[in-house]
């Protein structure tokens, strides 16, 4: 019988802080970090909001002690500073001594250096530095945050789309319930690129405003970057060091939705299979939960189809829910991961975080999010959902004991 | 007009990747998003791009396009009412 | 409960050749380019399914694959589409298809970003078009690795498996590579293989130098 999996450390970076302290703070002030985009020289600057990390490159291996920044990109300068929070917050120095793994996740990998490089290329075959083109993979954000976290007996990248790093958390769970592993930090990081603005400006998914998800109104997302992280644990050593974990990560559940390559079905038919999964896994009642943190997007396609899998599930009686995309803009690859440390501190905090921006429910399900940061609320069970392009749905059901 | 539809008609084929149509498959009449030609929503977004780039033509939402996309004729016709560049 | 689990099928495609369980089914020209060789493919298998030409190679490729191996084993009529998951490794992501959109995104003054493009740059999108055309809504995820790694997907898939995830899976490595912007100099490999519960007309025990055998052979 396979035991339980444990979150015992969390590390997060984004457009509402730096750390989970700051991010804390953003999410209980209602500040939104969703702004205009001054790391990337895009045409669309003036046009597109984005949730953007407040430090530019230099100063993000500044905090790591990093000078020479040639080897990283900023996709790994942001998961490094994350997974290396969560790591300390769990409090582990030498991770040596029992099986440890990584799997991170990222969609973009290192686009915003390729970017600088291919620009320069393409004027003149003999320019462009390639320094910016050799760390451009998947894995090599992985390989970093590997390297300075010091894990050695595993290492993976997960890549599918915008549940990515929910699914990085669902793989680490599964080695350590089969006994591969007795410790997986996972979650995933994506960094704004030009690729990523000119490609979802293409699908005509971007709102020119800050997101409204759930809203009547909503006309698209906004996109983001950061990093989350999420440190998972056996039963076996959350007993042996006596530490008091953040929760229980009690179910999970993936489905596939099969019905288009980036639009959901329209009754979302993939959303309702991958949270009754989940909460057939955890063994609770639809009642049992007390907060959703939506994949809510703020697309007219997402949040329709997410709220009707939704009140299908909870058979009209929906808990409360709210997205944060609001707060972090869209933050793909690395949003499940983010919005897994979200879930864990409205547990953590018994606070229930607002849908920011809404004004009208969406008229097909009359469905309103929390509205006002709500303090001193019972949040034992939070389900958290990340849906992505493939069809590719995600939902994870955190627990406190 | 007959000479525009016979260019979207291959345009069309091109852009959409419709390998196993050719131009006398095309009805001009026919809705180009009902059952026969099996498009969807990106195959509407890259018609945008195509008016866009052939002909000069900007439309702004994927509402505004789908009315637009009824048919071959009726791209055609907003083509010749539009193209004035 | 034990769950005795086999591979009923396998399929790789590599060189413009195609085997099914090590036995040739398909020899492409050696010196003709992929899209090409792919279309001649589509053709042979007659998989009469027009969205294959939109899918970009990665998806062409790893589509084939499954297909053929699927049409062998007959496993959609054995399992419900719930209980059919999909797991693959790959190694270049959709660096193919990247390349191809950063093409219409470049130039400022032919600046012209291709939405049919830009849905295939994630490598995933593969195990979606599998599931769309055999509306499979089981568990699916891919992992980005150097090299495939059999051991790994052999514990994953025992994992799902026991964990009462799935009843059979559609497992593998799909991965197409270019090097230089003009698409000449590409390497590609598809090796998908099936895992199930049930028995079938080939049954090799599921261990991993069985698949690490079929995948060298």
């Amino acid at each position: 019988m396979p035991g339980r999996v444990f979150i015992t450390g969390i590390g997060i970076i984004s457009a509402i802080g730096d750390n989970v302290a700051e991010t804390l703070t953003s999410l209980i002030i209602g500040k939104s970090g969703i702004g205009k985009n001054t790391h990337i020289e895009s045409q669309y600057k003036e046009i597109f909001p984005v949730g953007e990390v407040n430090k530019g490159d230099h100063e993000l291996a500044g905090v790591l002690g990093i000078n020479d920044i040639r080897e990283y990109t900023r996709t790994s300068l942001l998961g490094m500073i994350a997974a290396k929070e969560a790591l300390s917050d769990a409090g582990l120095t030498d991770i040596s001594k029992a099986g440890t793994g990584l799997i991170s996740a990222t969609s973009v990998g290192g686009m915003h250096r390729s970017e600088m490089f291919y620009k320069d290329f393409l004027n003149n075959h003999s320019k462009g530095r390639l320094m910016n083109i050799i760390h451009h993979e998947c894995g090599d954000s992985t390989e970093k945050i590997a390297d300075i976290l010091g894990v050695k007996d595993f290492v993976s990248t997960v890549s599918t789309a915008c549940s990515s790093s929910a699914n990085s958390i669902m793989a680490g769970a599964r080695l350590i319930k089969n006994g591969k592993l007795q410790r997986v930090i996972a979650g995933g990081t994506d960094s704004l690129t030009l690729f990523t603005i000119n490609g979802f400006n293409s699908l005509m998914i971007l709102d020119k405003n800050k997101c409204r998800p759930f809203d009547d109104t909503r006309s698209g997302l906004n996109l983001g970057e950061g990093a989350g992280f999420v440190v998972l644990e056996s039963e076996e050593m959350v007993i042996k060091s006596g530490k008091k974990p953040y929760c229980e990560l009690k179910g999970y559940g993936n489905a596939c939705d099969a019905y288009h390559q980036t639009a959901s079905s329209p009754e979302g038919n993939g959303a309702y299979l991958a949270m009754k999964k989940a909460l057939d896994m955890s063994s609770l009642k639809e009642s049992d939960i007390d907060y959703i943190n939506v994949h809510g997007t703020g697309t007219q396609n997402n949040d329709l189809s997410e709220g009707k899998a939704m009140l299908r599930l909870f058979n009209g009686k929906v808990p409360p829910f709210s997205s944060t995309k609001a707060y972090t803009g869209h933050t793909l690859g690395a949003s499940g991961g983010i919005e897994a440390v979200i879930s864990v501190l409205a547990m953590k905090e018994n606070i229930l975080f607002p849908g920011l921006h809404f004004t009208t429910p969406i008229k097909e399900l009359g469905m309103i999010p929390v509205i006002t940061v709500q303090t001193n609320c019972k949040v034992n069970h939070v389900l958290s959902n990340s849906f992505g392009f493939g069809g590719n749905n995600s939902s994870l059901i955190f627990s406190q004991s | 007009m007959e000479n525009l539809i016979e260019e979207l008609k291959a345009e069309i084929i091109e852009v959409l990747n419709l390998e196993e149509m050719d131009i006398t498959n095309i009805d001009p009449d026919e809705p180009l998003f009902g059952d026969k030609f099996g498009l969807s929503s990106i195959d509407a977004l890259e018609l945008i791009v195509l008016l866009e780039r052939k002909y000069n033509i900007k439309i702004e939402s994927a509402e505004e396009g789908k009315k637009i996309f009824h048919t071959v004729r009726t791209m055609a016709d907003y083509i010749m009412q539009h193209s004035n560049k | 409960m034990k769950n005795p689990l086999s591979i009923t099928t396998y399929c790789k495609i590599a060189g413009n050749k195609i085997t099914v369980n090590g036995n040739v089914v398909f020899q492409g020209q050696k010196n003709i380019a992929f899209p090409d060789f792919i279309k001649q493919v589509y053709k042979t298998f007659d998989f009469s399914y027009a969205k294959f030409f939109k899918m970009d190679n990665l998806c062409r490729l790893g589509f084939a694959a499954t297909e053929i191996a699927l049409i062998e084993t007959g496993i959609l009529s054995h399992y419900n589409e719930g209980d059919i998951a999909v797991v693959i490794q790959n190694g270049s992501s959709s660096i193919d298809t990247d390349t191809e959109f950063r093409q219409t995104i470049i130039d400022r003054d032919n600046y012209f970003p291709s939405p049919g493009l830009f849905v295939y740059t994630l490598p995933n999108i593969l195990i979606g078009e599998i599931s769309i055309k055999n509306h499979l809504t089981g568990e699916s995820t891919l992992f980005v690795t150097e090299k495939p790694d059999f051991p790994f997907l052999h514990t994953y898939t025992k994992a799902l498996v026991q964990t009462g995830k799935t009843k059979a899976c559609i497992m593998g490595w799909v991965d197409f590579d270019r090097h230089t912007p003009d698409r000449n100099d590409v390497q590609y490999e598809a090796f998908i293989y099936i895992v199930e519960t049930k028995e079938n007309k080939l049954n090799f025990e599921h261990t991993k130098d069985n698949i690490i055998t079929f995948y060298q052979s």
